[in-house]
């Protein structure tokens, strides 16, 4: 190999990214910088819209919750970002107690469910999901009439349930959060019977549906519910179903960076987050829209009726108690050396 | 051109300078790649609130390093499960280079290949396909009747996610192996036999102490990789109740209220086993190896019949379990339409979505190959002129500089990713990277820069310098004596590195998630979103076309290194 041919590939080497065109970031005040969770098809049909609308650039972070607050706490001393939109609520009041978002109230805010937002106004719920269980219709536990919780936690119905890890999965981990405040200290022989009995966990959701979709389960526990609705399209032997004694609300919120460099657009895009046209995209994906009015998908329609009755949350004592409560849910039950019973082969 | 004549009647700081300036420039690319971003994270793990200015909590991590759960059983569990995939590793590695350098086995160029092909697959779309494969009523139940429950079970256990690890990393042992072994002379086997030596004997007094820095070096390479994945325990660990270090590191950083801090103080620890590694097996090679001499064409055993055949077996063997179970998987689940029962009915649908050209997938995909071809360049020329300096450098610095360019690859990527954006995205930095498709072309080079260093270290170990000496006193400057001098010696290993650099950067996952600039993708960002939205079926219809695509990269790369003349 001669020195001609190694500058070559050098050369080439950093060449090429200024031939697909990606150079640098755009400072520019007429860009407005968004991360989001949650579906991307949703995000970047708004998006898209939005910089139809109002002529400008903006720059699309899509990622999970997680993985958002960790590139916004990176990102602490020199903030990049000028909206946030979580999968969880609990995420967005953290950010509001460290006193990184600044409150606003978007327009069309009064078409919304009002107690879907924070009170002091820095963060409001742009959709929501359920958080209930999925089963097969041709097992045993699809043709029961009505469930609840405790039916996928004992012998027999628990050997062959799944649920996704609740520190890895975000909505489960509210879920748990949720129940656990309902639940008191029964949480725990519960869930510890419901592992001797056979419950798995898995590490994603969609690992978990995935699971449920190949017939290696017959149920999830803890599933969020827009992700099913979305299969069941495909797969017809998939169905989302709610606990009598209520399923969970997870709710996904908007809010502003309180260093936002471009205040002005932020605002116009929180409030477009609640016309009715990115009211519609979240019906689409099977979400619960935050205005009244938008009709729900026919998936969800078809799903129930009236709206399931929901578990009640106070929302700063769970804040409070996540941490602690996914960890001690890890120690004592996910990662407990916990005997089994043989699990029965598949029918 | 600096000759060291010239050097001497230059005032002195000017002449220390001069003749120390390789040493000092790599030295100042490391600060800055690895150093930097590092010692802001161990600064964070110190002081939490150092970035704001702030010096409270000092140690507090630390403190609650002790209060953590669990915190000697994870990381003894790292250990050992890093140990004992590297040494699974090298039991189905080492025969796989013994066979590829030493005999006349036929098809070696498809064994070569099917060794690289399950270092292609990212991680966690490994392990979740071993378990469509495995799990009740999966794919294996379903073809080949029940599984007896105590293989699954097994498999579900930590033996079984330490056999799917080292399964996805025993190729990079082999071509360590094969490199090494390939350029160990003949003579000094003629001489051994020819003074009466046994096969053991040989075997014990020459060749194995000539491989030794070789199965060391990528034998620390599974380690680290093994210590730092995150991917295959996670999808995998949970049913087989292990917990590791790095799920819990990824676990602090993306569960609100974030603790970086804690994350960074676990991370360090880490890095201590990494440098105890690093350490331990560069002693271990010098002690029991060495021995310096010069390339020659290889010989090679003719084999038997029945040792072709075995021989054979083995890597088909090696092949069905490392490649065909999950892709077959892989491959099954991205043409999955509906599923009645364990068997769906197929569409090629998914494979259409991304290939059509100007959608998101396809662009993905591009980013991804230019980004990984550019990466595996910079990284081998860069790291073998780093290994190169380094090896001859005496003293502590030559090992506080592998130090450095090491601690990259061990420290989960998600903090990684956190110090580099805490580093680049600081405020005293007037041009940023960040944001920008350079920083994740910087990460790359910053985390897999140790693969061409290791790779370059285990040939430079045991090439003699004295040619080296030789061209610089006939006057070659020192740009001139490692490129046409020490490169070329270099270049078998390199080859090999810069394949394994392509195929990881294509399939990186975690630090490209963080720091990848708005509105881009890449392959492997991709195939994470497309999971996380339960979509599984595009999902792997996408894993299977970047790892197409890698193979094909491969198979040219492998046909046109073909004739390997020596230089």
């Amino acid at each position: 190999m001669d020195i001609r041919s190694l500058v070559l590939l050098a050369g080439l080497a950093v060449g090429l990214p200024s031939l697909t065109g990606c150079t640098g970031p755009s400072s520019n005040d007429d860009t407005l910088v968004v991360y989001s969770a949650g579906p991307r098809p949703l995000i970047e049909l708004v998006v898209e819209e939005f910089e139809a609308r109002h002529d400008v650039r903006v720059d699309l972070f899509a990622a999970t919750t997680g993985q958002v607050m960790a590139k916004l706490e990176a990102e602490r001393y020199r903030n990049r970002a000028d909206v946030v939109i979580f999968a969880s609520e609990l995420a967005a009041e953290a950010l509001k107690r460290d006193g990184r978002l600044r409150p606003y109230r978007p327009a069309g805010v009064e078409q919304t469910h009002p107690d879907w937002h924070d009170p002091d106004g820095y963060f409001h719920a742009t959709a929501a999901a359920l958080v209930g269980v999925a089963v097969r219709k041709d097992r045993p536990l699809g043709g029961s009439g009505s469930l609840d919780w405790p039916d996928l936690m004992r012998a027999p119905h628990a050997e062959r349930t799944v649920m996704p890890s609740p520190s890895r999965s975000g909505a489960t981990g509210d879920f748990l959060v949720n129940f656990a405040q309902v639940q008191g200290d029964e949480l725990w022989p519960a869930f510890i019977d419901a592992r001797t009995d056979g419950l798995d966990f898995a590490a994603a959701n969609s690992q978990a549906i995935g699971g449920l979709v190949t017939g290696a389960y017959d149920a999830i526990l803890g599933v969020v519910d827009y992700l099913v609705l979305r299969q069941q399209v495909r797969n017809p032997e998939v169905e989302m179903r709610y606990p009598t004694s209520g399923a969970a609300m997870v709710r996904r919120p908007i809010g502003i960076l309180d260093e936002a460099h471009a205040p002005g657009l932020a605002e116009a895009f929180v409030d477009f987050y609640f016309s009715e046209f990115a009211q519609e995209a979240v019906a689409e994906q099977h979400l619960i829209p935050a205005r009244e009015g938008i009709a729900n998908s026919p998936e969800r329609q078809a799903a129930y009726e009236g709206m399931p009755p929901i578990l009640a949350l106070d929302r700063s004592q769970a804040l409070a108690a996540q941490n602690r409560l996914l960890r001690q849910f890890q120690l004592r039950v996910e990662r407990a050396e916990i005997p089994r019973a043989i699990r029965s082969p598949a029918p | 051109m600096i000759t060291v004549a010239s050097a001497a009647t230059r005032p002195f700081v000017l002449s220390w300078a001069s003749t120390r300036l390789p040493v000092l420039l790599v030295a100042a690319l490391l600060l800055l790649g690895a150093g930097y971003p590092l010692a802001l994270l161990f600064l964070t793990s110190i002081f939490p609130e150092i970035m704001g200015g702030r010096f409270e909590g000092f140690l507090d991590a630390y403190r609650r390093i002790g209060e953590t759960d669990g915190i000697g059983s994870m990381l003894w569990n790292s250990f050992a499960w890093a140990g004992s995939t590297t040494v699974v590793s090298w039991i189905l590695g080492v025969p796989c280079g013994y066979l590829l350098a030493r005999t006349n086995l036929p098809g070696k160029l498809w064994a070569r290949l099917s060794l690289l092909v399950p270092i292609m697959t990212p991680p966690y779309i490994a392990a979740l396909s071993y378990i469509l494969v495995m799990q009740d009523g999966g794919f294996f139940d379903q073809l080949l009747g029940p599984m007896p429950e105590a293989l699954r079970a097994w498999f579900f256990s930590f033996w079984g996610v330490t056999l799917v690890m080292a399964l996805a990393s025993f190729g990079y042992v082999a071509l360590a192996t094969e490199a090494a072994l390939a350029s160990i002379p003949r003579r000094l086997e003629t001489a051994a036999a020819q003074l009466g030596a046994s096969w053991g004997q040989t075997l014990r007094a020459i060749i194995i102490p000539l491989m030794l820095p070789a199965l060391f070096n990528s034998g620390l390479l599974v380690f680290l990789e093994a210590l730092s994945n995150f991917g295959v325990p996670a999808v995998l660990g949970t049913r087989a109740n292990l917990p590791l270090l790095p799920a819990e590191i990824f676990y602090l950083v993306t569960s609100w209220p974030l603790d970086l801090a804690l994350a960074t103080a676990l991370s360090s620890l880490l890095c201590l086993v990494a440098l105890i590694a690093l350490y331990g097996s560069r002693l271990l090679a010098s002690f029991m190896g060495g021995g310096r001499y010069e390339p020659e064409t290889p010989h090679q055993f003719q084999l038997g019949r029945g040792a072709r055949i075995i021989g054979l077996a083995w890597f088909a063997g090696l092949f069905v379990l490392s490649t065909l179970l999950p892709y077959f998987a892989m491959l099954v689940t991205s043409i999955a339409d509906q599923w009645q029962g364990a068997l769906p009915s197929l569409t090629l649908d998914h494979y259409r979505a991304i290939l059509t050209p100007g959608s998101r997938g396809s662009e993905a995909l591009f980013t991804s190959l230019w980004l990984a071809f550019a990466a595996a360049t910079i990284s081998i020329f860069l790291g073998a002129w780093i290994a190169y300096v380094i090896s001859r450098t005496q003293g502590w610095l030559r090992h506080a500089l592998e130090g450095l360019a090491t601690l990259p690859r061990v420290i989960p990527k998600i903090v990684l990713a956190v110090g580099l954006i805490l580093a680049w995205n600081a405020f005293w930095v007037p041009v940023s990277p960040y944001n920008t498709v350079w920083m994740l072309l910087l990460a790359y080079v910053v985390i897999y820069i140790t693969d061409a260093l290791n790779y370059a270290n285990s040939r430079l170990q045991s090439m003699d310098p004295a040619l080296e000496h030789a061209a610089s006193i006939l006057g070659a400057s020192r740009w001139r004596v490692f490129f046409q001098v020490v490169l070329p010696q270099l270049k078998p290993v390199l080859l090999a590195a810069w394949l394994t650099t392509f195929i990881v950067t294509m399939r990186e996952l975690v630090a490209s998630i963080l720091l990848l600039p708005p509105g881009l993708d890449t392959s492997a960002t991709f195939i994470f979103n497309q999971f996380e939205q339960g979509d599984l079926a595009v999902a792997m219809a996408m894993a299977s076309i970047t790892i197409a695509l890698s193979s094909i990269v491969l198979v040219v790369f492998q046909i046109r290194s073909r004739p390997r003349a020596p230089t």
